[in-house]
């Protein structure tokens, strides 16, 4: 073994990673979560490797939070299983959070202690804090450290809950909506500390966000779960190379209607067209035909599309795209993406 | 793992402390007020410091403890200590010291003052000092107890119905448990024992609650709520329910488990139902420690009363609460005393006893529309059962009233009757009730249910009341005067029919049928038969001295029973009135009915029908719960005729 090698697994080893380490820093198989009646998240399966970013997106209502705190192990799966670094959450979750640092979707930090205060506490019940590096970090976000948290900002007491996150030196970050309630300054700068953080050390994120643009900018992977149910779950790529907007002539129109499958969006355009957001990977046959060529290729009309894009597509369109065919959920997740990749 | 969770404890509770830093500086505050404020308006400064630390001490908790962990689960905040690695119990065990902590604290330093200032409150009187201390080792209980409501009520999820039916449900079950155990004569012992264990059911409740809403419901309302209700109903109502069963099996009397009872054997020949009234211990007797747990005995003291036609072999226990049975002299009707959980009120019920057997085993009792706001003093049923003569006590002295049965009317009521020891009461035919009394002169008042007429006489009086015993011979027409030195039989009308000077102490007289016996304290070997009607010497039986008081006599087969209670074991003497032998039997039956320190009754010699006599002329039979038995006086030997089945 080299010495670089050693070094490594030491300082795996210290931070409590073996040789038996899962390769998935997250693995979630069939998950389902139900209250009462309504099931909130269906039949989920993803995974997420250990240094990626998953962005786990959806609507409002979509199931995010609730399987965040299945994540977090804040309540138990109705169904299924989940693996955080290799352990059930629901069960480890006090040796699991010693490895995970969580920013939560409203602030929950005591409202009537100050940073400091808080700092010790957190130092006597983690075996892992740094207490200095917090402070700094708080200082250099402008957050004041003697102050009660009630008093601060949003944006302040998602940044001291961040930088409380980071201090902890996790494995995994669990960021639920951190942007949420933030002016676009400090939306920047936690992006801008999350992207440091992931140059400075390997640490995997999972984050829940509404912000799409800013999230685009780090996700390595995205899932977009739509009614409770994971619709898409691809590298980041992938998935802009998945998804393309195409405009569609009159001319065109009526052929394509009566020869190919309907797109996952369109309409209608000014010239007596219409604009097609077209999932390619679904929708092979159109590759096929002749006079879609053109549409396809970047000359004759095809845009790229952004992360936001794509998923207003995903999740059933706005008041001007018409959703024409509803993505589907898969039934059986593990198979769907067995079959996928 | 232990360590973590010590830590954990240890840091969520001086996170909590911190929190809860201002009432400390309140109550400080307040403590200081009290001398000034006690000094200016000269009051009792050492009083009002105690009671406003008590007070204070007992408030915070009560706030601490609604909100240590209900305020950060309705307001979302518990997840920041889910997102530590804290173990969820460490949450709730943590909050709850640092709450605790903090509360005692406070009462703690609004007392502090007082003390500087050279004042001690709690050294200043030692009841107040108790209170003091109770209220501070009440205080855990007091933050448990207001988190668990502030969880029901801020919470506010479907769960609250369950809280609330369950509390009704436990109020309910609870309640009518203490009230059956009541009934059914649970001593006072055990009966704290059962408030103690509810008592601690309760604790464990608070104790286990808590923390199982906060380790597996987490940071969720609903769920929360759903494991709160299930930790804190589930453990008090098993406990409520498991005493309900216990007091229900304690109520359930076996024959094997009553020490002591008295058996009521109807008069008429035809009649062959018995009436025992039972109890576990003899009331009024020291029990003998068996054990150091032995008064959690919870059946030292249970009562029951049975009833049984032994040629059916099965007895019927009658409800719980069942006191003062009669059973009328047809054999027909039972009647008794029904009283009611927590409350002196009584009503006579009655059961109509041919609507038992062997084959129905639950009783149906019938109203008689008879009640009263305390017990009577005493009551008699007639011979048919139709009419009850009744002793009662309304704002002054003691009145006779007839009432009919199933009715409830009133048919007459006596004048009032001067407050004297009771020496007869009864019915001497089928409408007729009749009460002797005695203070100066023995009274005899008889009411008759058929005319509505009410009658009165009285013997002449005698010179020494405080010597005066009247007997009133069975048939209730006689009756015997005894004073000091004398002896005088008079006539239910007050007509002296003979007298007699009596030697040796103050005579001890009784009938047993037409026979009159006397005994002399002062000789307790001898016993004496007079002739009835003239009161002359008839024979002087001897046995060995037997002490004054335990002596009895029952039955017409010519048969004497005497029984003696302060031997170390228990002696019984038997004399036949036919050879005037008196047999000392507890030798010779060591193993038998007569000598296991029990009541027993001889049978008569009619009774019971459907059972074969004995064959030898010597054997004589007896009744006791477990069955019939007989004794042969020749052979000096018993056997049981009958056993009895215990049908409870």
């Amino acid at each position: 073994m080299s010495g670089e090698t050693e070094t490594r697994a030491a300082t795996e080893t210290n931070r409590g990673i073996g040789a038996d380490e899962p390769r998935t820093a997250i693995a979630v198989d069939g998950a389902s979560v139900r209250y009462g009646r309504i099931e909130a998240v269906r039949q989920v399966s993803l995974a997420v490797e250990p240094g990626s970013v998953y962005a786990l997106l959806g609507r409002n209502g979509a199931g995010k939070s609730s399987l965040v705190r299945c994540l977090l192990g804040q309540r138990p799966l109705s169904a299924g299983t989940i693996r955080l670094l290799g352990e059930d959450p629901w069960r480890h979750r006090t040796r699991l959070m010693e490895r995970i640092g969580v920013v939560a979707e409203r602030p929950d930090l005591p409202p009537h202690a100050t940073a400091r205060a808080l700092a010790g506490f957190v130092a006597r019940v983690r075996d892992r804090f740094d207490r200095t590096g917090f402070l700094a970090r708080l200082e250099r976000f402008g957050v004041p450290a003697h102050r009660p948290f009630r008093s601060l900002s949003r944006g302040q007491q998602t940044t001291a809950a961040l930088a409380l996150a980071l201090a902890t030196d996790p494995e995994l970050l669990v960021l639920d909506d951190p942007t949420l309630g933030l002016d676009s300054v400090a939306r920047k700068a936690l992006y801008c500390e999350l992207i440091e953080t992931l140059a400075a050390r390997e640490v995997t994120i999972l984050v829940t966000s509404h912000d799409l643009a800013g999230i685009e900018r780090i996700a390595t992977h995205v899932g977009i779960l739509v009614n409770g149910g994971l619709a898409v779950e691809e590298p980041i790529d992938a998935l802009r190379d998945r998804f393309c907007r195409v405009s569609v002539s009159a001319a065109e129109l009526a052929r394509l209607e009566a020869t190919a499958s309907a797109p996952l969006c369109r309409r209608p355009t000014a010239w007596g067209g219409e604009e097609w957001i077209v999932d390619r990977q679904r929708q092979p046959e159109l590759e096929g035909q002749p006079d879609f060529e053109g549409p396809w290729s970047d000359a004759s009309g095809r845009e790229p599309m952004d992360l936001e894009a794509i998923f207003e597509a995903v999740t059933g369109g706005d008041e001007v795209w018409r959703p024409a065919r509803p993505i589907a959920v898969p039934e059986e997740p593990v198979a769907k993406r067995e079959a996928l990749r | 793992m232990i360590r973590r969770f010590v830590r954990s404890i240890l840091a969520v509770a001086l996170w909590e402390i911190r929190e809860r830093r201002a009432p400390l500086v309140a109550g400080l505050a307040v403590g200081v007020l009290v001398p000034i404020v006690g000094a200016l308006g000269q009051r009792e400064i050492p009083t009002t410091a105690a009671a406003v630390s008590m007070t204070f001490g007992g408030v915070v908790a009560l706030l601490f403890g609604g909100t240590m962990i209900t305020s950060d689960l309705v307001e979302g905040r518990l997840g920041f200590l889910f997102a530590q690695p804290i173990p969820a119990a460490a949450v709730y065990w943590g909050r709850f010291a640092g709450a605790t902590l903090a509360a005692a604290a406070c009462q703690v330093v609004t007392l502090l003052p007082s003390v500087v200032v050279g004042i001690d409150p709690l050294g200043f009187d030692q009841a107040l000092a108790r209170w003091w201390w109770s209220v501070l080792a009440a205080l855990p209980a007091a933050v448990a107890v207001a988190h668990v409501l502030a969880s029901i009520v801020r919470l506010r999820t479907a769960w609250t119905l369950l809280d609330v039916g369950a509390a009704f449900a436990l109020t309910w079950m609870t309640t009518v448990t203490l009230g059956k155990a009541e009934l059914v004569g649970l001593d006072r012992h055990a009966w704290l024992a059962a408030i103690g264990f509810l008592a601690m059911a309760g604790l464990i409740a608070l104790s286990v609650g808590g923390p199982l809403q906060v380790a597996r419901g987490r940071t969720e309302r609903s769920r929360s709520h759903r494991f709160l209700t299930l930790g804190l109903w589930a453990v008090p109502l098993a406990t409520s329910a498991a005493l309900a069963l216990g007091v229900d099996s304690w109520s359930r009397v076996t024959l094997e488990e009553i020490d002591t009872w008295s058996v009521d054997v109807p008069t008429s020949s035809e009649a062959e139902w018995i009436v025992i009234e039972g109890w576990q211990e003899e009331p009024g007797t020291s029990v003998p420690t068996r054990s150091w747990l032995a008064w959690l005995d919870p059946r030292r003291s249970v009562y029951a009363v049975l009833v049984a036609r032994p040629a059916d072999g099965v007895w019927h226990q009658l409800p719980a609460g069942s006191d003062e049975a009669r059973i009328s002299a047809d054999g027909r009707w039972i009647t008794w005393l029904q009283r009611q959980p927590s409350s002196t009120a009584v009503d006579l019920l009655r059961l109509d006893i041919e609507t038992l057997g062997s084959q129905k085993r639950e009783i149906e009792p019938l109203p008689t529309g008879i009640g009263w706001d305390r017990p009577p003093l005493g009551y008699s049923l007639s011979p048919d059962g139709s009419w009850i003569g009744a002793r009662i006590r309304v704002e002054g002295p003691q009145r006779l009233a007839i009432h009919e049965v199933g009715s409830g009317r009133l048919v007459i009521q006596s004048a009032p009757i001067e407050d004297s020891g009771v020496y007869g009461f009864g019915w001497i035919d089928d409408t007729r009730v009749r009460l002797v009394t005695a203070s100066t002169a023995c009274e005899v008042f008889t009411l008759d249910a058929a005319t509505g007429t009410s009658e009165s006489a009285r013997t002449t009086r005698v010179a020494d009341p405080m010597s005066l015993r009247c007997v009133v011979d069975p048939a209730g027409e006689r009756i015997l005067v005894a004073e000091q030195d004398s002896l005088a039989l008079f006539t239910a009308d007050g007509q002296e029919l003979a007298s007699r000077a009596y030697e040796g102490g103050r005579p001890w007289p009784w009938f047993v049928d037409d026979h009159l016996f006397v005994r002399n304290p002062d000789d307790e070997a001898a016993l004496h038969l007079l002739d009835s009607e003239t009161l002359a010497s008839v024979a002087t039986w001897r046995s060995h001295p037997v002490r004054f008081s335990p002596v009895a006599a029952q039955g017409s087969a010519g048969l004497l029973q005497r029984r003696v209670l302060d031997a170390p074991g228990v002696s019984y003497d038997l004399l036949d009135l036919d050879t005037g032998r008196i047999s000392e039997l507890a030798d010779t039956l060591a193993d038998s009915p007569l000598a296991s320190g029990r009541w027993i009754r001889p049978v008569p010699n009619h009774w019971p029908p459907r059972i074969d006599p004995p064959s030898p002329s010597s054997e004589r039979l007896f009744i006791e719960p477990r069955g019939l038995f007989a004794v042969d006086l020749e052979a000096r030997a018993w056997r049981w005729v009958l056993r009895f089945e215990n049908a409870t």
